[in-house]
């Protein structure tokens, strides 16, 4: 009988991931000069892979940071000199990497400082990622129960290879819980253990359990156990609700941010109240797509979601987010440049019609509701309805009017103070807060110097918030937040108490914003925008609202 | 060729952000820029061999430089060894 406390246990079947025999051996005769040029498209290709990465919203401060110095390393010098003497000496292109990535991690590991064996672990992941691009299998894992992953060690592109939703837990015998494959684990909630000699102990096809509070393995678990704790974590699992009301009985809802048709494969689809934000964008990541192409994506997600609700947001480019297809200059897109519907109406007007014709023939299919971003101006709104006019025109009847509701981001400076005007040219309003505290903070939020202005508790910006409230004071507009500063509990009830009630966040997250509707009480909480009113100072917020939530 | 001492200031003296910063700088030369300290030579247009030199806030270090572009790499590496807020 199992001692500890079931909650706390993850269970399901050994699968042992083994690593391939892959081809390290060179030929006679190798032709090092393709052997080379190889290694410089390889770089070359992963170095993008993760410039995209970098800039893609929804991925944590702690992997963006591991991502940028892997950036760093791939430009090293004597690294690069070394692969390529290496190839010249008859190496494949596989082992020249793998020995002098081994050599460096080799070295840093015997640095006594904590600080060099977590680089050597950096290394570690670089080197994984590197070989699993140079020896590329797209073979997916297959199973038909729920697992745990048993591996020596395992490189980020796993995740792309399994069922996340029958993974329950991964196992590996080596790194660090700071690395890369640690930090994915947790953003899609899989609890993971690192055991040295773990697959010397587990025997594949076995029922195991992990125990990651004590970080221990539970192995030859009895049927009995296994069932007890399956059932235990069924009651008990924070599942996501179709419907989630506050304390005192008032439906908030809370949908999802994508950033492409992934969403498909989420295990709790069924229950999602629908697409917040479709951050469009990205499907531009590798290149240009042309409206049949972005008119396919976009029905099946008008499809998929039919009676729920769908908002999609145009093209966002500009800022951090450039990508190298759409062949526009950094310096002018830059955050206070042109981008997002400025740039759509100016240089790549072309694209941005593309898009608009796709979404509205998508309408055929179910409602659609179509964001626009970085609005700045009333006359933006006008010059997009003229643009929309000539669309409506082009595409004769191939759309259904009523099926169609657009909206604007209010995420400038700007936007905000004109939000009565505005309100009364579109059909609800999105509050993109990163970018609003950002604007209104006057601070760059790539820039750490002044990332303490960058504050979830910046009170210009809270105050900002019940300006616009005030604002809108006699205007009925549909009003939500997409945000990371939803996950704060604090600023959540501040949002609550403004009177919003509905929020976009990544699906991983939903069931936690799910659990701070539950918590919420209007009655309770309704005077936190009049406190919030009165200071003057961060640490007055902070204090307050730890002291009440 | 030419050389120029320099104290580094940064807090965190060259760990792998500021050399990172470094490396990309060098990188933009065509001279062969080296960072001794301490017996070591260090390429400062690799970030690895930059990192295991250990150099921290109140180190002495120096910095050579050697090719067609040497006066301006001199320049712009010790200007940037100077900076505080190096990340």
């Amino acid at each position: 009988m199992l001692k500890t406390n079931f909650t706390k246990i993850t269970v399901g079947k050994a699968v042992i991931i083994k690593e391939k025999e892959t081809q390290k051996y060179q030929k006679k005769n190798r032709d090092y000069i393709r052997e080379e040029k190889k290694f410089f498209d390889v770089l070359k290709k992963v170095k993008k892979e993760i410039d995209i990465k970098i800039k893609d919203e929804s991925k944590s401060k702690e992997e963006k940071d591991l991502l940028k110095s892997s950036q760093f390393i791939l430009c090293d010098e004597n690294l690069v000199e070394e692969v390529v003497l290496k190839i010249k000496e008859g190496k494949s292109l596989y082992i020249s990497v793998e020995e002098v990535f081994d050599k460096y991690i080799s070295a840093f590991s015997d640095l006594e400082d904590e600080y060099f064996s977590e680089r050597a672990n950096d290394l570690y992941d670089l080197k994984k990622y590197l070989l699993e691009k140079i020896n590329y299998k797209k073979e997916k894992i297959k199973t038909n129960e729920e697992f745990i992953a048993i591996a020596n060690n395992l490189g980020i592109s796993f995740f792309d290879k399994v069922e996340l939703s029958k993974l329950r837990g991964i196992i590996v015998e080596r790194g660090t819980y700071n690395s890369h494959l640690c930090i994915l684990a947790r953003s899609y909630n899989i609890p993971i253990l690192i055991k040295k000699d773990a697959l010397n102990i587990i025997k594949d096809g076995e029922y195991i359990g992990i125990d990651e509070e004590n970080k221990e393995i539970l192995l030859n678990l009895s049927l009995e156990d296994f069932l007890k704790v399956k059932e235990v974590k069924a009651k008990t699992q924070k599942k996501l609700k179709k419907e989630v009301f506050t304390k005192d009985n008032k439906r908030v809802n809370i949908l999802a941010n994508i950033e492409d048709i992934k969403i498909l494969d989420f295990k709790y689809i069924e229950e999602i109240e629908g697409i917040g934000l479709f951050r469009s964008e990205y499907l531009l990541k590798e290149k240009i797509l042309s409206e049949d192409e972005q008119f396919k994506i976009y029905a099946k997600l008008v499809e998929v979601f039919k009676n729920k609700e769908l908002t999609i947001r145009t093209f966002d480019i500009g800022g951090d987010k450039i990508f190298s297809c759409l062949n526009v200059d950094e310096e002018e897109c830059d955050f206070l440049g042109l981008r997002g519907i400025r740039l759509g109406l100016n240089k790549l007007k072309d694209l941005y019609k593309t898009q608009l014709k796709a979404l509205f023939r998508a309408s055929v299919y179910g409602k659609i509701r179509i964001l626009f971003p970085f609005v700045s101006i009333f006359e933006e709104i006008e010059e997009l309805k003229c643009l929309i006019k000539e669309i409506r025109l082009e595409l004769n009847d191939a759309f259904e009017e009523k099926n169609i509701k657009l909206g604007i981001m209010i995420e400038t400076p700007t936007a905000l103070i004109l939000a009565d005007k505005l309100a009364k040219e579109v059909d609800f309003f999105s509050i993109g807060t990163n970018d609003l505290l950002q604007y209104i903070s006057a601070t760059k939020r790539t820039n750490s110097s002044v990332s303490y202005l960058y504050s979830d508790y910046n009170l210009g910006f809270l105050r900002s918030l019940i300006y616009l409230k005030e604002i809108l004071k006699n205007i009925d507009i549909e009003i939500s937040v997409c945000g990371d500063i939803v996950l704060n509990k604090h600023i959540f009830f501040f949002l609550m108490s403004l009177g919003i009630k509905k929020y976009s966040v990544s699906p991983y997250q939903i069931s936690k914003i799910q659990g701070y509707v539950e918590d919420y009480s209007e009655d309770k909480y309704k005077e936190i925008v009049e406190k919030v009113r009165t200071f003057s100072k961060e640490e007055e917020v902070k204090t307050y609202l730890t002291s009440i939530c | 060729m030419k050389s120029e001492k320099v104290k580094i200031i940064n807090s965190n003296g060259l760990h792998l952000r500021p050399a990172g910063t470094l490396c990309r700088e060098a990188l933009k030369f065509e001279s062969k820029i080296e960072i001794v300290f301490n017996n070591i030579r260090a390429n400062a247009k690799s970030v690895l061999s930059v990192l295991g030199a250990c150099i921290k806030q109140g180190d002495e270090v120096l910095v050579e430089v050697k090719g067609k572009d040497e006066d301006e790499a001199l320049i712009s590496i010790i200007e940037l060894l100077k900076k505080e807020n190096l990340e």
